[in-house]
């Protein structure tokens, strides 16, 4: 009985001992413990408590061809340069180049058809609102390496 | 603007520069005036 | 008072005794000591900080636009944009200007909401301006016919090579809110 006594009272202090070992090697990376469980994100293998170095911005072109389409139905990529496009209560950029009444002058692609409908298909006559912040859906493009490696191919039609 | 009020700026903004000059001449000249009476214009 | 000025009337309308060299000297110093004081006036209304007191929330605005940081350096201030070049047109302008102070007295826009239902009528106001005198105050710095249309993207070339360069259209029929945030634009053309 003793004896089991001792042995359980030395691996407590041992265990005991080993945590505290471990509490001290918290944001010590080379150590293996670290605030981030070592796992990189898009951040890397940034300790918690570090702030990045941020990236270099990205350069997007300013005026290109329209993308080609990777599936069906997918929202077309911005072609073209974005920066200081005010959308707002007040004035939407986009559609002063985009909507049906401005886009023929502008030259530009007119919004289809989807985009004046609601969510339950009833078409309105301007655009709606949940098609409004064209950025929730339409992004511009910069080249890039890609963040995560992935095999998407594009579908058979379009290929 | 309206033309009216155009027409209206340009009246006062075209008579500001002859009384900026008439001004600005009545100002040097009493500084000339003021400076000469302290030397040979003494007594005039 | 009176007196004073028949005083300063004699002095000036009788003859001095001083010679014609130190007269016409005081007379040269006077004129360069006005102009140049006239003017240090003028150039102290344009600037960004004499604005920034009226004009606070703009002036935030502004410093994320291209004409405020861009990579060549180059930056247009208000008075760029605002003022005009040409000095009677200046003088026109900075007349006009008073009629701000009277605006500011009465705190036409001293408040966001204020300023946020006057904007509209504003930015009317600067575009008919900037419509009449077809964009001089752009042109002061763009100018159409060094503008490099390889160097420009697709959508400039085809819309500076044909309404631009036609004179059908100016500046800003075109960049509306290039340098500031823009009114409630229901009804404006081409919005
Ligand atoms: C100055 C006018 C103008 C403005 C403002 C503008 N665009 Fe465009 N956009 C164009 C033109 C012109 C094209 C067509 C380019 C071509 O076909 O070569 C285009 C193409 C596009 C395309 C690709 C269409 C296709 O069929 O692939 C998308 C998506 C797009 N724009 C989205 C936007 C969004 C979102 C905004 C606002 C952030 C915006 N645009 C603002 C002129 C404009
Ligand atoms: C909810 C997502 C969504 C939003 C928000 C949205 N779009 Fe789209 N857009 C799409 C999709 C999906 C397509 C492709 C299918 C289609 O034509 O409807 C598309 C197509 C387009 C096209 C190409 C049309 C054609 O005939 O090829 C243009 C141009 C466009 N959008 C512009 C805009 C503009 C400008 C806005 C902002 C006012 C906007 N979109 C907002 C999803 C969106
Ligand atoms: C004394 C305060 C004051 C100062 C300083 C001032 N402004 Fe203003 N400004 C106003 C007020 C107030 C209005 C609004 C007028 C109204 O409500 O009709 C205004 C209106 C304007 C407008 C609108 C267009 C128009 O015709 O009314 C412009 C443009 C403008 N200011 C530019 C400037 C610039 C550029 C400067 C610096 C060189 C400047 N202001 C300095 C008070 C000021
Ligand atoms: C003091 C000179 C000056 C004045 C005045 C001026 N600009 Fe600019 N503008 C510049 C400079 C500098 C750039 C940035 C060039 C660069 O580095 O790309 C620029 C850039 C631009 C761009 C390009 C924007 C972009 O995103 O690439 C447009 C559009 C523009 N100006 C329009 C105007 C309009 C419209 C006016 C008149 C209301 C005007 N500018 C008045 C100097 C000026
Ligand atoms: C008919 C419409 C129109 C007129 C008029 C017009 N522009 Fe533009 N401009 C555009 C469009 C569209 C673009 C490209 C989209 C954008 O930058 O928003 C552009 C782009 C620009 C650019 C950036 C060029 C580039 O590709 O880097 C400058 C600078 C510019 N404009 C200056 C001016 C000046 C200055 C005037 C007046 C002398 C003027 N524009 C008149 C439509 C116009
Ligand atoms: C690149 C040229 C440019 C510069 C720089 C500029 N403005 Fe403007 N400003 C404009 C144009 C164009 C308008 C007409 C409205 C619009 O398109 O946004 C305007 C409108 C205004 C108005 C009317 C109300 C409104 O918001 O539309 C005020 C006030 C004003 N500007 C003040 C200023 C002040 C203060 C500065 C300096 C911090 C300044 N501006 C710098 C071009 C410029």
């Amino acid at each position: 009985m003793r004896k089991l006594i001792t042995i359980l009272l030395l691996t407590g202090v041992i265990a005991l001992a080993h945590g505290q070992d471990n509490g001290d090697q918290a944001g010590d990376p080379e150590a293996g413990g670290s605030s981030n469980g070592g796992q990189a994100s898009l951040r890397g293998l940034t300790q918690l408590d570090v702030t990045k170095k941020a990236d270099a911005f990205k350069r997007i072109p300013k005026d290109r061809s329209p993308y080609v389409s990777d599936y069906v139905y997918q929202p077309p990529l911005i072609p073209h340069r974005i920066r200081g496009y005010e959308i707002s209560t007040n004035a939407n950029k986009c559609l002063s180049c985009h909507s049906f009444k401005n886009a023929r002058d502008a030259g530009a692609t007119k919004i289809s058809v989807t985009h004046y409908g609601t969510r339950e298909g009833q078409v309105l006559s301007d655009v709606s609102p949940r098609r409004y912040f064209c950025l929730q859906c339409h992004v511009t493009q910069s080249d890039t390496a890609v963040l995560v490696e992935n095999d998407f191919k594009r579908v058979d039609s379009l290929r | 603007m309206s033309t009216l009020e155009s027409i209206f700026w340009h009246i006062i903004g075209y008579a500001a520069m002859p009384a900026i000059f008439v001004f600005g001449f009545i100002a040097v000249a009493a500084g000339a005036l003021w400076i000469l009476s302290l030397g040979p214009d003494r007594d005039a | 008072m009176k007196q004073l000025i028949k005083l300063f009337w004699k002095r000036l309308s009788s003859p001095s005794r001083a010679a014609a060299g130190l007269l016409l000297g005081l007379g040269f110093t006077g004129g360069i000591l006005f102009w140049g004081a006239f003017n240090t006036g003028m150039e102290a209304t344009n600037t960004e900080a004499f604005c920034s007191a009226c004009h606070a929330p703009i002036v935030a605005e502004v410093r994320e636009t291209i004409h405020y940081s861009n990579r060549s350096g180059v930056r247009a201030i208000c008075s760029d944009c605002h003022v005009p070049h040409p000095w009677t047109d200046k003088i026109v302008r900075k007349v006009q200007a008073s009629k701000e102070l009277v605006a500011y007295a009465m705190g036409t826009i001293n408040t966001t909401e204020k300023f946020r239902q006057r904007r509209g009528y504003l930015a009317n106001r600067e575009w008919q301006r900037m419509k009449e005198n077809d964009s001089q105050e752009c042109r002061n710095c763009h100018n159409f016919d060094y503008m490099d249309f390889s160097e420009q993207g697709q959508r400039s070339v085809v819309q500076h090579s044909t309404a631009l360069a036609s004179g059908e259209k100016t500046c800003v029929d075109c960049h509306k809110g290039i340098s500031h945030k823009l009114p409630d634009m229901h009804g404006v053309e081409g919005w």
